[in-house]
């Protein structure tokens, strides 16, 4: 049997009868047209090609899904589980100490923030959130500290009550999660309700999204070492004023006011996670809790 | 085909696709005709008019996707003649025209290998067309091979790779394409005499 890489005669005669029909001003026209097609299209840009394999593109995939996944934690607000014991802060060192916690035992209506409060009362105990059925079991409330808090005051309740402007809204960048950082309690007996820090008014509502990060972190707008902090409101809930809890440290030169709002003059650069936790002045109190990612800026 | 085409034509598509107005001209030019015959064959008479627009949708893929180009995995022809067969193939799908799977198309053509047949100078128009036209007339996987191979220069490995198929494949089913042309046109040309 003849080798089919060796030249062939009838290889040769195809090749001379394509040859022979070939018409030049067809080829001609032809290629005007193709080549003024080409033109009209947009230029392909060449694009760097990575070292890596195609393994490596399963591992930016894999690193862009874990960007994915917290950044999403990063603004999505989220209920907190309340925990029992105190644990270490991450927080950096107060310079403002305040007052300790205070439980009176008085009644008194639970929630009279404005409406912006109300994704957390749309996460409180009495509508319990899929978080918190997903929670770990270490962190998941006891069915008894759920029926203890109270439902959402009435609206008159709200009106009533002092309702402090809106936050400063600053749109931001997500930013890498810093590691989770725990928070200490103000002790047992406390009804807690738990309270998540809101980057902005319009912060995104509640949803099965947020059942999955019960370990969010809000961002703050930035702030710039020696210039006064924009007032930016970091608690909701609860009933003002607040008693800001004294492990809770706020970094150096901000202090969190009793109406909630974080001011001052920040001393100090860098980017921590700020966990603030204090007590409101319901009957019985109630613990609030938000964390919250700051940067200083030098 | 040309010792260092394949340099050269790297560099042509990066030159266009870094903006040099007559990169693409040039690298068209090259293979233009090899490019427009292979769809031509592939598509038949019947399906002739579709040969201009398969041609230059073929060159508009290779323009828009330069940049995907890696002439570290296969040589300009070979991605050159994959996409024009992909773009005749998806034509094919979008007509429904039926096309043979490969195995029942390889066992219909296994006909007897007449040996060499004398051919002369294609002089004339008419023994031309009979070529041709036997080259049409052969089933499309070996008429693809066959137009790769003896027009487009193509190697066997590069045709397997256009195709798809193991070197082994694209050698049986060159050589039955020869076989049959050369049943074809002696049968053709004693006809005429």
């Amino acid at each position: 049997m003849s080798d089919p890489n060796a030249p062939d005669p009838i290889d040769k005669a195809y090749v001379q009868a394509e040859a022979r029909l070939d018409d030049a001003a067809a080829r001609a026209a032809r290629r005007a047209r193709v080549l003024g097609a080409v033109a009209a299209e947009p230029v392909a840009q060449p694009t760097p090609r990575p070292a890596w394999g195609r393994g490596g593109w399963l591992v930016a995939a894999g690193v862009a899904g874990v960007g994915l996944l917290l950044a999403t934690q990063l603004y999505l607000p989220t209920a907190t589980p309340p925990r029992t014991a105190p644990a270490p802060r991450v927080a950096a060192p107060a310079v403002q100490a305040v007052a300790p916690a205070v439980a009176p035992p008085a009644q008194a209506p639970l929630a009279q923030q404005p409406k912006a409060a109300e994704p957390l009362a749309a996460r409180s105990p009495q509508a319990p959130s899929r978080k918190a059925a997903e929670a770990p079991p270490a962190e998941t409330p006891a069915p008894q500290d759920r029926a203890a808090i109270a439902p959402p005051p009435p609206i008159a309740a709200r009106a009533a009550a002092p309702a402090p402007p809106p936050p400063p809204m600053k749109t931001e960048p997500p930013a890498a999660a810093p590691p989770p950082a725990a928070e200490a309690s103000s002790g047992s007996g406390i009804n807690e309700l738990v309270v998540t820090g809101e980057k902005r008014a319009a912060a995104p509502a509640p949803s099965a999204f947020a059942a999955r990060s019960a370990q969010a972190v809000a961002r703050l707008p930035k702030g710039r070492v020696g210039q006064p902090y924009p007032s930016t409101r970091v608690v909701y809930g609860g009933s003002p004023p607040y008693v800001v809890d004294p492990a809770a440290q706020a970094p150096p030169g901000l202090h969190v006011t009793p109406s909630g709002f974080l001011e001052g003059v920040p001393t100090r650069a860098g980017t921590e996670v700020l966990s603030i936790v204090v007590q409101d002045s319901a009957q019985p109190a109630q613990t609030l809790r938000g964390r919250y990612l700051l940067v200083i800026e030098p | 085909m040309e010792p260092d085409a394949a340099d050269d034509d790297a560099e042509l598509l990066a030159a266009h696709g870094a903006g040099d107005p007559h990169a693409f001209g040039r690298l068209y030019d090259r293979y233009d005709r090899r490019c427009f015959l292979f769809i031509r064959r592939l598509l038949g008479a019947a399906h002739a008019d579709a040969a201009e627009d398969l041609h230059q949708e073929t060159w508009i893929a290779i323009a828009k996707t330069a940049a995907a180009f890696d002439p570290a995995k296969a040589g300009f022809p070979a991605w050159l003649f994959t996409i024009a067969r992909r773009k005749t193939f998806d034509h094919f799908r979008r007509q429904k025209v039926a096309v043979l799977a490969s195995a029942q198309e390889d066992a219909a053509m296994m006909v007897a290998d007449p040996g060499q047949t004398p051919l002369e100078q294609v002089q004339s128009r008419e023994l031309a067309e009979e070529i041709v036209a036997a080259v049409e007339a052969l089933p499309l996987e070996q008429r693809g091979a066959f137009v790769l191979f003896a027009e487009a220069g193509l190697s066997l490995e590069e045709i397997a790779e256009v195709t798809g198929v193991a070197v082994e494949t694209a050698k049986s089913r060159l050589r039955y394409a020869r076989a049959k042309l050369r049943q074809s046109l002696a049968g053709e040309r004693t006809a005429h005499v």
